[in-house]
């Protein structure tokens, strides 16, 4: 059969995605051959061969990924000790002689993160992943020390949650110091960080995170399901994961919360929710999320309850702006003039004198422009984004005027419906609200205010059928609870919030107040 | 099968019955009784509780929901003819809501545009409610109900500053009977619409808070009703409110706040839409699970399309013209609410009050999918 499939075994041998599934065959030039083999064209690649203890020498190999560790703890902690110590040990006890890795793991190394592996994929994960691979002549198994330590960005200001009070840390690309910043604010043994291998390529490391006893279990099960079903080559972002785990997939309502702040995600796993973070991703996402809780800024809990309570009020109304108000001016002026005060509605015809367009398409242009400008001030270097797009909104927003393609009141809507949309704490909220505006536009130009409550009924009915890890999208105001809404709606003060927000299957609702909540 | 709860059968049974009573019940009664006609909107609270107190006993006392409830009460046979029956008139019921709102935007909103577009634009968004199943568009009549009213009683609040004479609520003394008990009939017969309940009656997750809710919707039914006639009196007196087509919206049209804030009925008008595209939806939704159920099919979901094409078609070639559609309001769709929605469902309740129905034969009637 051999022949007939034209493969020898000598191919095989040579084929590096069939190595790559072999065990360590414990003779170490074989295996110093095979991984050179695999791990072939890779320049970056550190291979040690040499010898330790005495009575006779051992022969063993060091391996890792230049740049993915600490070289200094690779030659103090590592070869410093095999190199040294074990000569100090073998001439005492007249050699090794047997259990070699025992020896070296339990009495030579000093390292505590150290692990056994048994086949080549687990060398190359741990390799890539930045530790480093000891492998010792005649043993069938090799010896994982954590030496990660790269080049990274250090813990900065959050750049798209910018807040006032609280706390101004943010995640960062390393996914070890994002669990630590949120276990340093939840010092619970309960709070859980299950690890995920995710990327047939990539093999991105990913982190389940959840409060034990107050994270529904089946909730937590559900995840958990989703991810170890997840099956693509690479994971990049955590935006990645969201694709793949929400419960319906084509919308442009997320179904997840992002966030780049710490604090945030300790606050939402304290109300029952999940977070993942994904190794390379200097953002959170949150799960289950409903659409209200995209009005809430984490600044809201940082502040006196009174003036949080009114801001965040005045960011729903600023939300119902920024979805409505370019379509409401549409559908006023085209079909239902009757409402403007005559004084008014002077004014505005004044102001329209000599625009060769109709209003639909002065505000389809106005917002489309400022679409691009607010785009273009995002992606221009930072130098000089903002001041393009002011410099840009100024001179083209008078020179439109000027030119009589708008009119006033229109590049007055537009501006206020942008400073409306930045108003929105969550990025993703924006971004639905910017792409919604459109189609209330083209509504309210076709049929006035009854286009505007036809687009709207159907955005409720297409966000009533959304759910989040099973939680329903509207809650807690459709299915109405007045408790919980209450909640959204204002920010309670501390004192009063003695429950976490209701879910299905949580153990432990008592927030404050009550012996149930303690560990 | 997914639950549904109190607050959700509060919001239901609102949607289902204020919108189109707005449009309906005000003129009616102007006209009946004049500067009286309040006093039958107060008196349709104790024919509504009578009339929700018959369809709590029917849930109660019956193991399945409507419509397999008609063949447990009736027998396989007239059960099944029944559902067939309430397929075409709940249709007929919806296509009338459909018509009725058209013509009502036709001549108040936006004159000039075929019906025909209002028609399918209405259709497309109740597809869109049914398709997505009964627990979403159940939470849509919530948030619906939940903004709406709230915005209804400040419009009405607002009506409420206009100027009053209360002079023109006397005499209270001079009341023709008949005119009084037609009057009452037909403010209470809008209530029948509340028959939805014997679909989610079943579904409800609570008894006590289920008994709570109906109450809850007909306390805020008569109120909103009583004030919106007392308001058009209040306001315009009997004489001139007689002669409003839709006094409702004369009273918002009225009102004016500094001169600035004017016409603002095309807001009330906005919300009256969300009210019509739910009880449209609700309509529909029985008339497509009688359907179901009769033919023992699996789904309603895949019968809302060619339903909504007959829906379509049924609801332009009812009535050619407004005045038609004037008369099946007055005379045709009042008598189809007392029979299909009062006089079965009270068939019903004397053949569950005197006769009794076997466990074994409601447990052998197959139950709809109603997910």
């Amino acid at each position: 059969m051999r022949y007939l499939s034209g493969k020898s075994a000598s191919d095989n041998a040579s084929d590096p995605h069939k190595l790559i599934d072999q065990d360590i065959t414990g003779i170490l030039t074989t295996d110093q051959a095979n991984l050179e083999t695999i791990l072939q064209n890779c320049s970056d690649i550190v291979i040690k061969p040499f010898q330790f203890g005495s009575n006779p020498p051992i022969n063993g190999m060091l391996l890792y990924f230049d740049g993915l560790v600490d070289r200094q703890e690779v030659e103090i902690n590592l070869l410093k000790p095999l190199m040294l110590e074990m000569d100090m040990l073998c001439s005492q006890n007249g050699g090794l002689h047997d259990d070699v890795l025992k020896n070296v793991r339990y009495r030579i190394l000093t390292m505590a993160d150290l692990k056994t592996v048994k086949d080549y994929n687990s060398i190359c994960h741990h390799i890539s992943s930045g530790d480093t691979v000891f492998l010792i002549d005649g043993i069938k198994e090799a010896l994982v020390a954590g030496t990660r330590s790269w080049q990274s960005r250090g813990v900065e200001r959050p750049e798209n949650e910018v807040v006032v009070f609280g706390p101004k840390e943010a995640f960062t690309e390393t996914l070890r110091f994002n669990t630590a910043m949120i276990r340093r604010r939840v010092k619970s043994v309960n709070l859980k960080m299950e690890s995920y291998v995710i990327g047939r390529v990539t093999k991105t490391d990913v982190v389940l995170c959840y409060v034990s006893g107050i994270t529904p279990p089946n909730l937590v099960n559900e995840v958990r399901s989703r991810l170890s079903s997840i099956d693509t080559d690479a994971v990049l972002d955590s935006e990645y994961l969201n694709s793949f785990i929400a419960d319906t997939r084509v919308t442009i309502f997320t179904q997840v919360e992002n966030t780049e702040k710490p604090d945030r995600v300790c606050g939402h796993l304290l109300e029952g929710r999940m977070a993942i973070l994904v190794d390379g991703s200097p953002t959170a996402m949150i799960l289950p999320i409903s659409f209200p809780q995209f009005w809430i800024a984490s600044e809201d809990y940082y502040t006196p309850f009174i003036p949080a309570s009114l801001y965040r009020m005045g960011r729903f109304i600023a939300f119902l702006m920024a979805l409505l108000l370019p379509s409401i001016y549409v559908a006023v002026t085209t079909y239902h003039q009757e409402m403007i005060p005559t004084a008014l509605y002077l004014t505005i015809a004044a102001t329209r004198q000599g625009v060769p367009f109709p209003i639909f398409v002065e505000a389809f242009l106005m917002e489309a422009t400022f679409e691009l400008l607010r785009e273009a001030g995002l992606r221009l270097p930072r130098a000089v984004g903002p001041a393009v797009s002011i410099v840009g909104a100024l001179i083209i927003g008078d020179a439109a005027v000027q030119a009589g393609l708008v009119s006033t009141p229109m590049v007055v809507i537009v501006a206020f419906t942008g400073i409306a949309s930045f108003v929105a704490p969550n990025y993703n909220a924006a971004l639905i609200i910017r792409i919604a505006r459109f189609v209330f536009l083209i509504a309210a130009a076709a049929l006035g205010f009854m286009g505007i409550m036809i687009v709207l009924i159907l955005m409720l009915i297409r966000m009533a059928s959304l759910s989040s890890l099973g939680l329903p999208y509207l809650s807690p105001l459709a299915p109405f609870n007045w408790a919980q809404l209450s909640d959204i709606i204002v920010r309670r003060p501390w004192y009063l919030a003695n429950q976490r927000p209701y879910m299905e299957g949580m153990e432990n609702q008592a927030r404050q107040g009550s012996k149930e909540g303690q560990e | 099968m997914q639950r549904i709860s109190s607050f959700q059968i509060w919001a239901t049974l609102i949607v289902m019955t204020i919108p189109i009573a707005f449009l309906e019940v005000p003129k009616r009664q102007l006209e009946a009784l004049g500067n009286n006609a309040w006093i039958a909107v107060l008196l349709a609270l104790p024919f509504g509780l009578l009339i929700y107190a018959m369809y709590m006993f029917i849930i109660h006392r019956s193991q399945t929901p409507f419509p397999a409830m008609l063949e447990e009460h009736f027998g396989s046979v007239a059960g099944r003819l029944l559902q067939i029956f309430y397929f075409v008139m709940e249709l007929g019921i919806a296509a009338f809501g459909i018509r009725l709102f058209v013509e009502f935007v036709e001549t108040n909103v936006l004159p000039g545009t075929p019906i025909s577009v209002y028609i399918v634009i209405l259709l497309v968004v109740c597809f869109s409610a049914l398709k997505s199943g009964v627990q979403t568009f159940v939470r849509t009549f919530e948030i619906i109900a939940v903004l709406g009213l709230p915005l209804t009683l400040l419009i009405l609040a607002l009506g409420c500053i206009q100027p009053l004479n209360p002079e023109n609520l006397l005499p209270i003394s001079n009341i023709d009977l008949k005119e009084l008990g037609i009057a009452t009939a037909s403010t209470s017969i809008i209530l029948s619409r509340g028959f939805i309940i014997l679909v989610l009656g079943k579904l409800a997750n609570d008894w006590q808070g289920m008994r709570r809710a109906v109450i809850g919707a007909l306390l805020t039914y008569v109120f909103l009703l009583t004030l919106t006639v007392m308001l058009s009196i209040l306001i315009f007196g009997a004489s001139t409110a007689q002669i409003l087509s839709f006094p409702t919206f004369t009273i918002i049209r009225n009102i004016d706040i500094a001169q600035f804030i004017q016409n603002i009925d095309i807001i009330f008008i906005g919300v009256w839409i969300l009210g019509m595209f739910a009880t449209t939806t609700g309509t529909w939704f029985i008339s497509l699970l009688s359907l179901q159920q009769a033919l023992r099919l699996s789904s309603y979901r895949f019968l809302t399309a060619p339903t909504a094409l007959i829906l379509g078609v049924f609801a332009i070639a009812m009535a050619e013209n407004i005045l038609e559609v004037h008369i099946l309001s007055n005379i045709i769709i009042p008598f189809l609410y007392g029979v299909v929605l009062f006089f079965i469902p009270f068939l019903m309740f004397l053949r569950i009050l005197f006769a009794s129905t076997s466990n074994q034969s409601a447990k052998s009637i197959p139950v709809q999918n109603m997910d």
